[in-house]
């Protein structure tokens, strides 16, 4: 009978375990966009997330400020019906004024808990932060849903590498690496739109950004495409725009007596040729010769304003720091990095011409 | 008494020996001996096997008496508890962050109870039961293959003495359980063989899941990084983004949590079976009493200060008792025959 009394009680407790944990969605409303900012000396955070009321959904924001970005979070839980929850974050913006100063420490409070996505986009944002979650233009969608998606898309189309959040301290406490975020602005029409890639520095923002097709090609360079990968030139020669769609690249690296000479091999499909006459042995010779001097070009382009921001966001520091360490150890990389001679040569290989020659 | 195949022979040690320290060796090993800790664990690989072939060579002269027995079963204790404070520690952090700590501890150590108040044969074959969870873990790691960057297994410098030393010394923690070698090998069937090609085969299964666990995180994260990463295996699954569920490092926990309790298990187990050798039975009123004592007792360690003491000391521990009085009590045991 005791042990039947025992084990009455005991079965249930164990149970039990679990039920202090218990976290339901009614208690909480998630947050799927959030931005972070600083105002007055404060951290100021803005929410973008959905509710649910008599059946129908509706999108609301909210803010709140404080000491750390923990402590706005809990500032603007004194105004939300419910405790904002971030386990499904999707995006983070980050205001340029952060990123220049303390971006590392921000992120501090995602990654000391468990329960929250480390795996959200992470993007800088130029201006004012309240615009970007009241847009004066016309988004045609809310807040909520707009930036997942735009950045989403941003890295299937390769105009960013995906950072992530996780990816990208990951990178900051990276020495030989340096990061880039996606760099939105709001455009003439009023919408967040991104403009490029902001280059960081000894993990700060460096104010210098890479523009839209540079943004593409530094992924190329750093061989972090998405699924598509699309570039396109205007060939004056020819009078005729040319787009090409990047199916794989080779890079090889070599590093001696204080340079570094990296030479890549693209494969690529033509996509878009007015001009025509692909069927031509010569005319595919000869665009494969004016696209790698293009992109050789464009590569070059690259590394200059890198070098010229102390941004090594290629990652040559990588090589250098495993097996080059005569040149690693000859001081802080970012200054070795900004003097460097590099030498790029890219050779391209049309691979298709696609169904139209 | 109880005999044992040469598979649950080796099943049960590989069990005692990775159940412990699986998910926390390598963020100390790396932060003392950094890109060197691979070429370091090769090393370490070699002397964990020398140790195996020497344990083979001389375990019939281990016969500890009950003085000795009961340090071991003082050692196993201190084992336990300091492991099951690791865990819950984990667990709290991790997992259930406002259950009690005692009801997990008592949930983890309740598996124990009633497997050890059945026959030994249950506890013998507990074990198996995370064969099929191995192949989950492994495809669970290969998911973060594209996101390894090779160029993390370098610079290496074994000039780096002092680095290197104390890498030894922190590797060391993945020996732990070696010991029971010594204790299980005499109840292995005579008619099978352990020496030669299954010891060979044991030793690169071990080598190979601890080399692996190394390796990916080397590759995952940046040396800096590990000195926020207290477990590296679970943050490298936390950053993998599937569709199929949300949080991937809440499998593996789950998986682990399952390892741990069979570790725990079969931890007390030792104990209790090697207290029998030289006493009567012990009764059922004795074994729960053992179980409420190590859940009271790792209640208390379960702290982040605690835990650091005693990670630290259980090396010191291990080297005791899996080199020292291993190599004492075979040598007194052979004079004695002289």
């Amino acid at each position: 009978m005791r042990k039947v009394v025992l084990a009455l009680l005991a079965i249930p407790s164990i149970f039990l375990g679990g039920c202090w944990d218990e976290s339901q969605y009614k208690d909480v409303t998630i947050v799927p966009v959030m931005g972070i900012t600083t105002s007055g000396g404060q951290v100021k955070e803005f929410f973008s997330y959905p509710t649910f009321h008599n059946d129908t959904i509706s999108y609301t924001q909210s803010e709140g400020s404080g000491i750390s970005g923990r402590s706005a979070r809990e500032d603007a839980n004194h105004r939300t019906m419910e405790a904002l929850d971030f386990t499904h974050l999707e995006v983070l913006l980050v205001s340029s004024e952060i990123a220049k100063n303390e971006l590392h420490e921000q992120l501090d409070m995602f990654f000391r808990s468990p329960r929250n996505r480390i795996t959200s986009y992470l993007a800088i944002v130029e201006g004012d932060m309240e615009q970007y979650f009241k847009p004066p233009g016309d988004l045609n969608t809310e807040v909520a849903d707009f930036y997942p998606e735009l950045l989403r898309t941003a890295v299937l189309y390769s105009y960013i590498t995906e950072n992530t959040m996780g990816e990208s301290v990951k990178i900051l406490l990276d020495d030989t690496i340096d990061l880039s975020l996606p760099y939105l602005t709001i455009n003439d029409n009023g919408i967040p739109t991104i403009e490029g890639i902001a280059l960081f520095s000894h993990g700060k923002y460096t104010g210098a950004t890479l523009k839209k097709q540079e943004a593409v090609l530094a992924g190329v360079m750093k061989k972090q495409q998405g699924k598509y990968t699309r570039l396109s030139f205007h060939w004056k020669e020819r009078d005729s725009p040319i787009t090409i769609e990047i199916i794989n690249t080779r890079r090889k690296m070599k590093i001696s007596n204080d340079r570094i000479s990296v030479n890549y091999v693209i494969n690529f499909s033509v996509v878009e040729f007015p001009n025509n006459n692909l069927n031509s042995k010569n005319i595919r010779r000869e665009t494969e010769n004016f696209l790698s001097a293009e992109i050789k070009k464009d590569f070059d382009k690259i590394i200059k304003k890198t070098q010229e921001n102390k941004s090594d966001i290629i990652g040559f520091g990588r090589t250098v720091h495993a097996f080059h360490q005569k040149m690693w150890n000859k001081g802080d990389w970012s200054e070795t990095y900004s003097t460097l001679p590099i030498e790029v040569n890219v050779t391209m290989k049309m691979k298709r011409t696609s169904i139209y020659d | 008494m109880f005999t044992l195949s040469r598979i649950q022979f080796f099943l049960l040690l590989f069990v005692f020996q990775t159940g412990t320290v699986f998910l926390s060796f390598q963020s100390r090993l790396i932060d003392v001996s950094g890109t060197n800790s691979w070429v370091l664990f090769i090393l370490a690989g070699l002397l964990h096997y020398l140790q195996l072939f020497l344990f083979e060579k001389f375990h019939k002269r281990f016969n500890p008496g009950p003085f000795v027995s009961h340090l071991y079963i003082v050692y196993w204790f201190f084992i336990i508890v300091s492991f099951l404070a690791y865990i819950n520690y984990t667990i709290a952090i991790w997992l259930f962050p406002n259950t009690p700590q005692i009801v997990t501890m008592a949930f983890m150590v309740g598996v124990s109870l009633y497997a050890n108040t059945r026959k030994p044969e249950t506890l013998i074959n507990l074990p198996v039961i995370i064969l099929p969870m191995i192949p989950f873990f492994v495809l669970f790691l290969f998911m973060a293959l594209p996101e390894l960057v090779w160029t993390y297994l370098f610079p290496i410098d074994v000039t780096d003495y002092k680095s290197m030393l104390k890498g030894l010394f922190f590797v060391q923690a993945t020996f732990i359980g070696v010991e029971m070698f010594l204790f299980l090998r005499k109840y292995v069937k005579a008619d099978e063989k352990v020496n030669g090609k299954p010891l060979f085969i044991y030793q690169s299964i071990w080598f190979l899941f601890f080399f692996t666990g190394l390796i990916f995180v080397l590759l995952f994260f940046p040396l800096n990084g590990f000195k926020f990463v207290t477990e590296p295996l679970l943050y490298l699954l936390k950053f993998q983004k599937v569709t199929f569920v949300e949080r991937l490092d809440l499998f593996f926990l789950f998986i682990w949590i399952s390892w741990s309790i069979i570790t725990i298990s079969i931890y007390i187990f030792m104990c209790i079976h090697v207290r029998k050798t030289h006493y009567k039975s012990p009764s059922n009123r004795f074994i729960i009493l053992f179980h409420v004592l190590i859940v009271i007792t790792s209640t208390f360690l379960a702290t982040k200060d605690r835990i650091e003491i005693i990670r630290q000391v259980s090396i010191y521990a291990h080297i005791v008792f899996s080199v020292f009085f291993p190599a004492v009590v075979i040598l007194m045991n052979r004079r004695g025959k002289q």
